[in-house]
């Protein structure tokens, strides 16, 4: 308990020291955050649930369309936007989750893609509202709470995402540590006995999945008002499988999975794609290759093993 | 009224049929075995009354509940716990936590997102009291999975005994346990509360005829005999088809 205490809080002291430490990137800080945020809302099913999804970029995209029509067409307050991204995508993970969690695995893989892919083609062609291929322009958001409008440098920006963030984080904490997280980590290792012993296994996952595209949505709406412009890509196939990787790369079900995973991918993409824009994609896949050869469980457990080892403590047993 | 009312229930996979119109009840308190050859459908029949498989015909009553068509769920409240002939637990989480998550089923409090430390400490006080009950108390914080078999089969009995059934079912709960760990089991499972009805499915004659009041025996998917066990080991096909094979399974 006093060990996540601790990495909790270096949680956030890593989300002031950023801007600190390096003030000339924050608007890569601020996307490594909606990233993390995103990948947090991911974790919840592939991580806690054991449900992995290859469409998750439809709650980010329609929580985005949503903070941006709205931010048009009738208030461009960023709080209230956030709130209709995150209710547009819990909507649509109601409707979507009792179709899909009827099934697992690779068929649930393909019913996910093929959602992400419906709703894809369904913002493509609703561009009369959503701008389609040109991606959705004209955003501009009023101050945050009223009194601290977006600057140039991305100030504020940062911050809000900052604080957006700690409090997606607060919620996630709160879920995964409660007895409903602990009820889809056994859901997660033991399905059938979860039933046996009586647990509403349906309800519960279709609960989780609700509060996962709904911190998604949220994620989109941020991103959709940080950078005042939505792309189809925020709906597409490969987001969501950038945002698996991402996931994969920290490690899924182990907490801080999102807040290292995240923030190294953009880092990498960012960096690279200055450096070696032919073959980024290449360097991505080799270190994704590696982390899944040498370190199973994703960079935050080859940390725990390599902590655990230097304070000849035992390594950390299993996920969670 | 019966813990267990089973009626004309029959099973098919495909063309073959695995359950032929058995019918049996359970009173409170009950000590049933259920034996028979391998492959007989004594787990199918236990599968369908748990509600992990849909019969193809009969009724199926828990405590009173038509429950034939009612998910696993419903037929734990009714009452109902069982266990697995392969040890089904959760592996990778610790003995505590394996008890604690059907405890917090059975408390009615494993939804619960923001719970209170009086809830935690009443679901604490409860997998203590089982795990007290079955010794497992050294073995509280470890894995499941790097346990002995034999300490496995203890908690499989334990998560079940964790929703405090009326009626239990234990298909072969020493099923791979080393001979010499199979006495602490039975030795568990003859302490069980006397109110509780027990159906057990087990291949060794020995244990069965002590734990027992009632035996079924099933063959080919149909009840052959029902009776006491002083009725059972007269019964002359019984003899020659089961307990002459006395080195079973
Ligand atoms: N899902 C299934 N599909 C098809 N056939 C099945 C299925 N489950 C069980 N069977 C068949 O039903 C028959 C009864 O199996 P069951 O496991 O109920 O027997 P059992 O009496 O428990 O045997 P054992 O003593 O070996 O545990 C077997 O012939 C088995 O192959
Ligand atoms: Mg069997």
């Amino acid at each position: 308990m006093t060990k996540t205490r601790v990495l909790d809080a270096a949680v956030v002291v890593a989300l002031v020291l950023y801007p600190l430490l390096l003030p000339g990137y924050l608007d890569l800080g601020t996307r490594m955050i909606v990233m993390a945020l995103f990948a947090m809302s991911l974790d919840l099913l592939v991580g806690y649930c054991g449900l992995v999804t290859l469409g998750h970029a439809a709650f980010f995209g329609v929580g985005a369309y949503s903070a941006g029509i709205l931010a048009i067409r009738a208030s461009a307050d960023p709080l209230t936007g956030l709130l209709a991204g995150g209710v547009a995508a819990a909507i649509l993970g109601l409707l979507a989750g009792t179709v899909l969690l009827r099934s697992r695995r690779l068929t649930l893989i393909m019913l996910t893609l093929a959602t992400v892919l419906i709703v894809q083609e369904t913002a493509n062609r609703m561009n009369w509202l959503t701008g389609g291929a040109d991606g959705l322009q004209g955003i501009d958001m009023d101050p945050v709470l009223g009194r601290f409008a977006f600057d140039l440098f991305g100030r504020v920006g940062y911050v809000y995402a900052a604080a957006v963030l700690a409090l997606g984080f607060l919620v996630f904490r709160a879920v995964v540590d409660s007895n409903f997280g602990k009820s889809l980590v056994g859901i997660r290792e033991n399905e059938p006995r979860m039933r046996a012993i009586g647990a509403p296994v349906d309800t519960r996952l279709r609960i989780a999945f609700v509060m996962s595209a709904a911190l998604a949505g949220i994620a989109g709406a941020l991103q959709a008002q940080v950078t005042e412009f939505v792309s189809l890509n925020a709906v597409s196939v490969e987001f969501s499988g950038e945002i698996l990787i991402m996931l994969i790369l920290g490690g899924a079900g182990r907490r801080y999975g999102a807040f290292l995973g995240a923030p190294l991918y953009v880092f990498m993409q960012d960096y690279l794609a200055k450096e070696d824009p032919a073959n980024w994609y290449l360097w991505i896949g080799a270190m994704l290759m590696a982390i899944v050869l040498f370190a199973p469980g994703g960079l935050t457990k080859w940390i725990g093993a390599l902590v655990g080892r230097a304070t000849h403590a035992s390594p950390l047993p299993g996920r969670s | 009224m019966s813990v267990l009312d089973v009626r004309g229930l029959s099973k098919n996979f495909g063309s073959l049929e695995v359950t032929r119109n058995v019918s049996f009840a359970l009173e409170e308190g009950a000590r049933c075995a259920l034996i028979g050859p391998n492959g007989a459908g004594k787990t199918t029949l236990l599968n369908l009354i748990s509600g992990r498989l849909q019969p193809t015909a009969g009724t199926i009553r828990v405590a009173g509940r038509d429950v034939t068509r009612a998910p696993e769920a419903a037929r734990v409240q009714a009452g109902l716990g069982r266990t697995f002939q392969i040890t089904s637990l959760f592996r990778r989480l610790t003995v505590h936590e394996n008890l604690a998550l059907a405890v917090r089923e059975h408390q009615g409090v494993a939804r619960l997102l923001w719970p209170s430390r009086r809830v935690r400490a009443r679901v604490d006080a409860r997998v203590a009291g089982i795990l007290t009950t079955l010794r497992l108390e050294a073995d509280a914080q470890t894995p499941v999975e790097i346990l002995p078999y034999g300490v496995q089969r203890m908690v499989e009995l334990g998560v079940a005994l964790a929703l405090e059934p009326k009626l239990l079912l234990l298909d072969e709960p020493a099923a791979g346990v080393p001979r010499d760990d199979v006495g602490i089991i039975f030795d568990a499972i003859a302490q069980l509360p006397p109110s509780m009805a027990v159906l057990l499915i087990e291949h060794d004659i020995d244990v069965v005829f002590r734990f027992a009041s009632r035996i079924a025996v099933l063959v080919a998917g149909a009840i052959l005999v029902e009776g006491t066990p002083a009725e059972i080991s007269q019964h002359a096909e019984v003899r020659a088809l089961y307990l002459g094979e006395s080195r079973h399974g």
